[in-house]
């Protein structure tokens, strides 16, 4: 993962640096592939995004505006990707795997009320904090951590931004299914989020 | 009474969809007593707001630029 390329995250450190730019291009393809399936998809998306933001560089101060622009670029060209996707669907593969295993169930007592271990704990977070470095590591090790399909769904939801109706047409769920998908996957990364970040509170 | 199992079902569901009188009230009197499941209704809002944040200058820790509005209430 990029832990390993830490060195410039100076503002004014050059745009056209390769290594930044590699970098950036490794994390949005990832991310791509995960929402689209598709290595040849993502690439092309990909591309155009980079391309897209190089040719305005001039507007661009510091990297991490153009980061924020190139994904902004990135998000758009996905989510028309997959609005115009029905006919790909894949039905079939869909169905069974998300649904099968609850693993919630240890967060309950025998009641299905919170168990006494697992209640959920306040969360502070300065807005500052958004932007810490180590908070989106963690967010994305937890991302990681979900099955792909649910970290999918998540994000086609809640970061791309598309409607619940219009996620069903592109992959082939029923709505209800995917209300599951997303209940179970907000459940992980909460849970998750808890446990490494906002529980380890005391010790950072 | 239903459950925080259930509730926290309806809780998320409640962001996809428009719950219905029923579930509406149940899950209306379950926060009330219910002091974990209003928390985890805080979270999952928190769960939105950062994964809108999500790619959104994650590396500027030297910068002093003060633009990541978001607000937790603001869901649909």
């Amino acid at each position: 993962m990029s832990v390993a390329n830490e060195k410039h995250t100076h503002s004014e450190t050059s745009l056209y640096d390769s290594g930044f730019l590699l970098e950036l291009r490794g994390k949005m393809l990832k991310f791509a592939t995960l929402q689209l399936g598709d290595e040849q998809l993502a690439e092309d998306a990909v591309q155009e995004a980079l391309a897209g933001a190089l040719k305005n560089r001039k507007t661009f101060a510091r990297q991490a505006a153009l980061s924020t622009w190139m994904y902004a670029i990135l998000k758009n060209k996905i989510a028309d990707i997959l609005r115009s996707r029905h006919r790909f669907t894949e039905a079939s593969e869909v169905s069974r795997e998300y649904l099968d295993e609850d693993d919630s169930a240890h967060l309950f007592d025998s009641r299905d009320h919170w168990a006494n271990t697992s209640h959920p704990a306040y969360w502070s977070m300065p807005a500052e904090e958004v932007k810490n470095a180590q908070f989106w590591k963690i967010f994305e090790i937890c991302l990681e951590g979900m099955s792909v399909k649910h970290a999918r769904f998540f994000m086609m939801r809640e970061f791309l931004e598309l409607e619940t109706t219009e996620i069903c047409e592109a992959t082939g769920v029923s709505v209800s299914n995917l209300n599951v998908i997303l209940y179970r996957a907000r459940m992980r990364l909460r849970e998750c989020l808890e446990l490494n970040w906002f529980k380890g509170d005391e010790t950072r | 009474m239903i459950s925080c199992k259930q509730s926290t079902r309806l809780i998320s569901d409640a962001k996809e969809r428009e719950l219905q009188f029923k579930e509406r009230f149940v899950l209306r009197l379950h926060m009330i007593i219910c002091k974990p499941c209003q928390r985890f209704a805080n979270q999952l809002d928190m769960l939105s707001s950062f994964a809108k944040s999500y790619a959104q200058e994650p590396e500027s820790n030297h910068d002093t630029k003060h633009d990541t509005k978001h607000d937790p209430k603001k869901n649909t």
